[in-house]
């Protein structure tokens, strides 16, 4: 999967959970109305799909899209 | 609501006292709450789980973030009841229980009470316990 295929899928999922229209790449999610609780579903979410484990000490590390595009990418071996 | 088949229900049987009902005379809307957080507990120790471990050695514990509770019917003191409990829904981020209050036959309650996994000395939201989101109904 291509880099910007997987930003917007990702994109996708967030805007799902947090159920809003738009997730810019570096607005904070808090300032989305991201609480902590979503910010587990997404993470939760995005392992299901890709089958990944994201440990709980990494959680902290996801403050907006582009930080859960990294961490992804990185998992992914992107 | 109804029970799904094949779901883990837990049964805690509530005498209702007289303290728990108000002018009118019955159940005042906030017991059922307290009744409900019971029947959680009661679900959790029938499964084998101590919640009361889990928030003295591991720091963490269970906090309400969505409580939604239709009111049928009118308890009254000195009435039996029966608390019937199971996990509608359980992952990483949420576990909602669902309950059933009942007198005899009769629901009198029936609610979804949400609840989400806390770092008790930092106040902080965390994942839930693997051994809870074992809860998870069959899909």
């Amino acid at each position: 999967m291509a880099q910007e295929e997987l930003r917007e899928a990702l994109r996708e999922i967030v805007a799902e959970i947090a159920e809003i229209d738009e997730v810019p790449d570096d607005k904070p999610f808090k300032d989305l109305g991201i609480d902590s609780m979503m910010a587990i579903e997404i993470v939760a979410e995005v392992e299901r799909r890709y089958k990944l484990k994201i440990p709980e000490q990494e959680l902290e590390q996801i403050r907006d899209l582009n930080s859960v595009v990294s961490m992804v990418s990185s998992k992914l071996g992107k | 609501m109804r029970i799904p088949e094949g779901v883990y229900v837990a049964k805690l049987a509530l005498r209702v006292g007289y303290a728990d009902t108000d002018r009118a005379q019955v159940v005042h809307h906030s017991t059922y709450l307290r009744y409900l957080e019971a029947a959680r507990v009661e679900y959790l120790r029938s499964r084998g789980f101590d919640f009361r471990a889990m928030e003295l050695e591991q720091g963490l514990s269970l906090a309400v973030v969505e409580a939604n509770v239709r009111y049928r019917a009118g308890a009254r003191f000195d009435d039996l009841l029966e608390l019937r409990t199971w996990v509608g829904e359980a992952s990483r981020a949420k576990l909602r229980f669902d309950s059933l209050v009942l007198r005899g036959e009769e629901i009198m309650t029936s609610a979804h009470i949400t609840v989400c996994c806390v770092k008790i000395p930092e106040a902080r939201l965390v994942s839930m316990p693997a051994a809870l989101i074992a809860y998870a109904p069959a899909r």
